[in-house]
C-alpha cells in the first residue's frame, strides 16, 4: 500500500495558526514533532514533551531524539504508545 | 545524510553531555534558541548530544541557565584534525612539497605504451620515438606530439596511421599498418603459357597441353616463349589452354666461392659481471656496486618495468650482464681453404640437384689465392627445366 507523503508545510502552517502541535508519524520507528514548548522528560523509554495544552507521552524501547532544534524534534526508536495526558 | 555528516565534519562538532539534575531543562532552553542538537540519547540520568562546535559557548550559557553542567566529551571534525597537526611543520612542509612535485611531475611523460599490430616489434617503434625525441621523462606538448606523429609515420613506411594519446602521465600510442593488397590468386586465368627462366640450348622437350615453340638444338634467352597457350588453326580459328610440360635445356652457370685468409671466433667463456639499477623518474640509481668492466664485454640489457594495479609506474629496473670475451685470430692456410671451398661446393651442388630436376653435366674448377682471401671459382653445366608459367590475362 503506497503511503502518502506528508505535507509538512502545510502541518506547520496550521500548527503555526491554531497554537497546537503537529506529528508525522513514520511506522512506529520515527515521529517528526513540531510545536513542542519543551522536553520535560527524557529517559530510554519515554519522552514527555510540554505543547502547552497537553503533554504528549511516547512510550517505547530505546526511544532518543535524534534531531532537535527551534523547528521541532524527531523522537526515533520501537514506539509502543503515544498518549496525551491533559 | 551522508552529505550533512560530511558538511558537520567539515566544520567541525562535539560530543557533550548534559548533567544535572534536570537536564531536559537544558533541551528545552536550547530548542527554543535555536540550538541544533542530534544524536540525543540519555543513560543514567544524563543527556549526550552532539553539538555543532561554534556553538558551544552558547550552549554552556544554556547550561548554566538551566542549572546544569556541559561536558565536552570529545571533538570531532576537520578543524580538530589540522589542529593536531598544527605544530609539526614538517608535515605542513612535506604536503607542500608533495604537491608541488606531484603538480611537476604530472607534466612529464612517465609511461609510454605501445599498442603494436602484427608484423611491427614494439621495440622498434619504441627506438623509433626515441630518434624523434619522444620518451619516457619529456615534457607534455600537444603541438610537439603531433608533429611527433606526423614524423613517426614518415619514417616508417609500414605504419599508415598513428596517433599517440596521452593521459596523465602515459600515452598511448596505436598504430595501424599499411593495408596489405592480397594478390589475387584463387582465381587464376584459365589461359598460360611457359617461359624461359634461364639462357640455354634445348636438349628435351616434353609438352602436354600446349603448343611449342622451341625445337630440340635451339638456343633460348631467358624469358623467351617456350609453350604457347594459344592455338591458332588454319581456318583462322584459335583455341586457349593452360599450357603444361617440360623443356630441359642445356644451361652454364658460374659460381664464386670465397673464404677469408684470417678469420677470428669468439670462444665461449663463463665469466660475466652482472650490474643491476633501477630508474625512477628517468634517474638510473645503481643498486649493486660493480662498475661497467674492462676489456672486451658483451652487453645484454634487460629491463623490467615495475607495475602497481595493473598500471604501470615510472620506476625501472634494469639489468646488464657483461660477458667478458677474448677475440681470437687464426689464419688459414691454402690447403685448409681448398678443404673447406670443395664442400662448400659440394653442399651447393647438393642443393641445386636435391630440389629441382636438374643433372650437372660437367664441372671446372679454378681455385685461386688473392690478397686477402681464397677463391673457387666453378663453372657448371647443367640440364634442367627451364619452363616458368606465365599466365594470359584476358580483358573481355
Amino acid at each position: 500500500m503506497r503511503r502518502e507523503k506528508p505535507n509538512i508545510e502545510k502541518g506547520r502552517a496550521i500548527a503555526g495558526i491554531l497554537h497546537s502541535f503537529n506529528m508525522t508519524v513514520s511506522d512506529n520507528r520515527e515521529i517528526f514533532f513540531e510545536g513542542s514548548k519543551g522536553v520535560l522528560e527524557y529517559n530510554e523509554n519515554s519522552v514527555k514533551l510540554n505543547t502547552g495544552r497537553c503533554i504528549v507521552a511516547f512510550s517505547g524501547r530505546g526511544i532518543n531524539i535524534s534531531r532537535m532544534n527551534e523547528y521541532g524534534l524527531t523522537v526515533s526508536g520501537f514506539i509502543t504508545s503515544i498518549e496525551f495526558i491533559m | 545524510m551522508l552529505f550533512v555528516n560530511f558538511i558537520r565534519w567539515i566544520f567541525g562538532y562535539s560530543d557533550i553531555c548534559i548533567i544535572g539534575k534536570f537536564p531536559e531543562r537544558f533541551l528545552t532552553v536550547s530548542a527554543k534558541n535555536g540550538l541544533n542538537l542530534w544524536n540525543l540519547k540519555s543513560a543514567d540520568g544524563r543527556i549526550h548530544a552532539r553539538i555543532k562546535t561554534e556553538r558551544i559557548n552558547t550552549a554552556i550559557k544554556f547550561a548554566l541557565k538551566s542549572e546544569c553542567e556541559l561536558e565536552i566529551i570529545k571533538k570531532h571534525g576537520l578543524p580538530y584534525f589540522c589542529g593536531k597537526y598544527k605544530y609539526r611543520i614538517g608535515l605542513l612542509a612535506g604536503l607542500f612539497i608533495g604537491t608541488i612535485l606531484s603538480c611537476f611531475l604530472s607534466c612529464f611523460i612517465w609511461n609510454i605504451k605501445i599498442n603494436a599490430p602484427d608484423g611491427i616489434n614494439e621495440y622498434e617503434i619504441r627506438n623509433e620515438l626515441s630518434s624523434l625525441g619522444f620518451h619516457e621523462g619529456i615534457i607534455y606538448n600537444p603541438e610537439e606530439v603531433r608533429s611527433i606523429e606526423r614524423k613517426l609515420a614518415i619514417l616508417d613506411g609500414r605504419i599508415s596511421w598513428v596517433s599517440i594519446n596521452v593521459s596523465g602521465t602515459t600515452s598511448n600510442v596505436e598504430l595501424s599498418t599499411m593495408m596489405n593488397i592480397k594478390k589475387n590468386t584463387d582465381k587464376k586465368s584459365p589461359v598460360s603459357n611457359l617461359k624461359s627462366t634461364a639462357d640455354g640450348t634445348i636438349t628435351r622437350i616434353k609438352v602436354r597441353n600446349g603448343n611449342s615453340m622451341v625445337k630440340i638444338g635451339e638456343g633460348v634467352r631467358k624469358g623467351q616463349l617456350l609453350v604457347s597457350g594459344i592455338k591458332e588453326y588454319t581456318d583462322g580459328s584459335s583455341k586457349l589452354s593452360d599450357s603444361e610440360g617440360e623443356i630441359y635445356a642445356k644451361t652454364g652457370r658460374q659460381i664464386t666461392l670465397t673464404i677469408p685468409k684470417n678469420t677470428s671466433f669468439i670462444p665461449h667463456e663463463d665469466e660475466y659481471t652482472i650490474k643491476r639499477s633501477f630508474i625512477i623518474f628517468g634517474i638510473p640509481v645503481p643498486i649493486t656496486l660493480c662498475g661497467t668492466p674492462s676489456g672486451k664485454n658483451i652487453r645484454i640489457k634487460e629491463q623490467k618495468r615495475m607495475t602497481l594495479l595493473d598500471s604501470d609506474i615510472p620506476i625501472k629496473i634494469t639489468e646488464e650482464k657483461y660477458l667478458k670475451y677474448n677475440q681470437q685470430n687464426i689464419k688459414i692456410e691454402k690447403q685448409t681453404a681448398e678443404i673447406i671451398l670443395n664442400k662448400r661446393l659440394e653442399l651447393y651442388k647438393l642443393f641445386i640437384t636435391g630440389n629441382s630436376d636438374t643433372t650437372i653435366l660437367s664441372e671446372s674448377k679454378q681455385f685461386s689465392e688473392k690478397d686477402n682471401y681464397f677463391s673457387l671459382t666453378v663453372d657448371l653445366v647443367t640440364e634442367e627445366n627451364i619452363c616458368e608459367k606465365s599466365y594470359v590475362t584476358i580483358i573481355e
